[in-house]
């Protein structure tokens, strides 16, 4: 019993290992906007606490703009600007843009490159 | 096998074509912050007073644990390649810790003074093809080992460039147990080098739990909890209910209101254990923020039957009541975008081996720590010496 239940578990370990997240993982470049959305909605969170506003905000985000980030060429570091500038926006800021999408669209000329309204 | 195969001989080929580029990962994105936060987690949940709390202040001697999550956060990347070419992916941020630490008992009228230290080494390093990921992970594995005897030389192992750092801290202090009034409980005093003060006072009394961690070390790991403990029922098994409050904390940003930025999951938990001395089962309901079945999973067990099995797990000195456990279910996480987390359900699976080495992925206490962890493989070594085994 002890003896089966030993192979058992050095496959089981090999068997969970085998998932070790990759080193390097290519991917899409919708991740660029993905950030963008991460970024409104931390920012939304941070300087209002109001986690249900955060999550309406990122999803807005993905329903009335459309993704242009998506290559041929892949994305660059510049493009990735976009969300770094979103999430440089302070509270007072946050709070004078609220809920205009495009407004937060403007923190960085990058974004023009990045997302379009739908 | 197969998977691993393929893993391998992938990783083969990431290693030729980035080869000579240059790897940058992008800073300032919510990914980036998470995996900084990662790493401050990683410090406080697995450094020496966290490590002291599980082991030295729960009646063990002598503790050493190791532990790894590789892949916790993937922080984006852009390439650049000698030929002009540019690659657009991520990295996986590896977490890793070590800590020994040990305990002696010195009577003290009726009660027992507890004098006890430990150090720590965690650290955090973004893995890139060409990297030795298994010696930057389990390499401090080893020197953990050396905290028993050196606990404030911990302190000399620091760094902090991005996202890869490393640092050492170690806890030293004095718990007071008086067991002729167990309702007092346990008074422990100490001082923790990164942290300052430590103080603590814990009642087991009628096996009942009652757990706040509210100091202002701990603040990322806010933790209200309580309820029963392993409650024995007829037949041999025993159950535990609790309830429990985790504050799940954003990155720090550039600007937060005060009060505002924090999420409270908070769940309620039931589980069964050693249902026909082999099973178990438990499941658990988050209220807040969103109400939704936050995990589901069962237990098979193969105990340590004294008697039969071998002679050198049976001599005490390291408690092993398991000899393997295999524990497979299901966890939910509510969507967190402020940690580039969508939410949704992840199996996962955990097994033990002799009580000493765990392997697991996505297993949900790991996930309340680093909720942004999922898909992340853990491995952990963890060995307890009980009071009479340490001469």
């Amino acid at each position: 019993m002890v003896d089966r239940a030993g192979r058992a578990s050095v496959f089981l370990s090999a068997a969970i290992l085998s998932g070790c997240p990759e080193e390097w993982q290519d991917e899409p470049a919708s991740l660029v906007c993905d950030e963008v959305g991460y970024a409104i909605a931390s920012r939304t969170f941070a300087c209002t606490g109001d986690d249900a506003l955060a999550l309406e905000r990122q999803g807005a985000f993905g329903e009335d703009f459309k993704c242009i980030a998506e290559g041929p060429p892949a994305p660059t570091a510049d493009l990735y600007h976009c969300a770094v500038a979103i999430l440089d926006l302070s509270c007072d800021d946050v709070d004078a843009l609220g809920d205009d999408l495009a407004g937060w669209l403007a923190s960085s000329p990058a974004c023009a490159y990045v997302a379009v309204a739908r | 096998m197969i998977a691993w195969l393929a893993s391998l001989a992938l990783a083969q080929s990431d290693d030729e074509r980035l080869a000579d580029c240059n790897l940058r990962p992008i800073a300032g994105l919510v990914s980036y912050e998470t995996a900084a936060q990662a790493a401050e987690t990683n410090a406080q949940a697995f450094g020496a007073a966290a490590f002291a709390e599980r082991t030295l202040l729960r009646g063990s001697m002598w503790g050493f644990e190791m532990h790894t999550v590789a892949g916790a956060v993937r922080v984006p990347t852009i390439a650049e390649c000698p030929d002009g070419t540019s690659y657009h992916g991520s990295g996986a941020l590896d977490l890793f810790s070590s800590a020994s630490g040990l305990m002696v008992p010195l009577s003290v009228g009726e009660g027992e003074l507890k004098l006890f230290y430990a150090g720590s080494v965690t650290g955090s390093k973004v893995q890139y093809p060409g990297s030795n990921r298994v010696f930057d992970a389990y390499g401090y594995a080893a020197s953990g080992i050396a905290w028993t005897y050196a606990a404030p030389l911990a302190t000399l192992v620091q760094e902090d460039n991005g996202l890869k750092t490393r640092a050492g801290d170690f806890i030293v202090g004095a718990a007071l147990d008086v067991p002729s009034a167990p309702e007092v409980g346990t008074l422990t005093l100490g001082y923790v080098y990164s942290s300052g003060l430590y103080s603590n006072l814990s009642s087991q009394k009628l096996r009942l739990f009652a757990t706040a961690l509210l100091t202002q070390q701990f603040t990322m790991l806010a933790l209200v909890k309580g309820g029963l403990d392993r409650v024995p029922l007829p037949g041999g098994s025993e159950v535990t209910l609790f309830g429990r409050r985790q504050a799940i904390v954003p990155p720090p940003t550039v600007e937060t209101a005060p009060d505002a930025s924090r999420v409270d999951l908070t769940s309620v938990h039931y589980q069964h254990d050693a249902l026909a001395d082999v099973l178990g089962f438990r499941v658990a309901f988050a209220v807040l923020p969103r109400p939704m079945l936050h995990e589901v999973a069962g237990t098979v067990v193969v105990p340590n039957d004294d008697g039969s099995g071998d002679p050198a797990l049976e001599s005490g000195a390291v408690a092993i009541d398991r000899l393997f456990a295999l524990e497979l279910g299901r966890t939910q996480m509510p969507a967190l975008p402020w940690y580039g987390v969508d939410g949704g359900g992840a199996f996962f699976a955990e097994l033990a081996i002799l009580d000493m080495l765990y392997v697991r992925r996505n297993a949900p206490e790991t996930l309340l720590l680093f909720p942004y962890a999922q898909g992340a493989t853990e491995v952990l070594v963890r060995i307890h010496m009980a009071p009479g085994s340490v001469n």
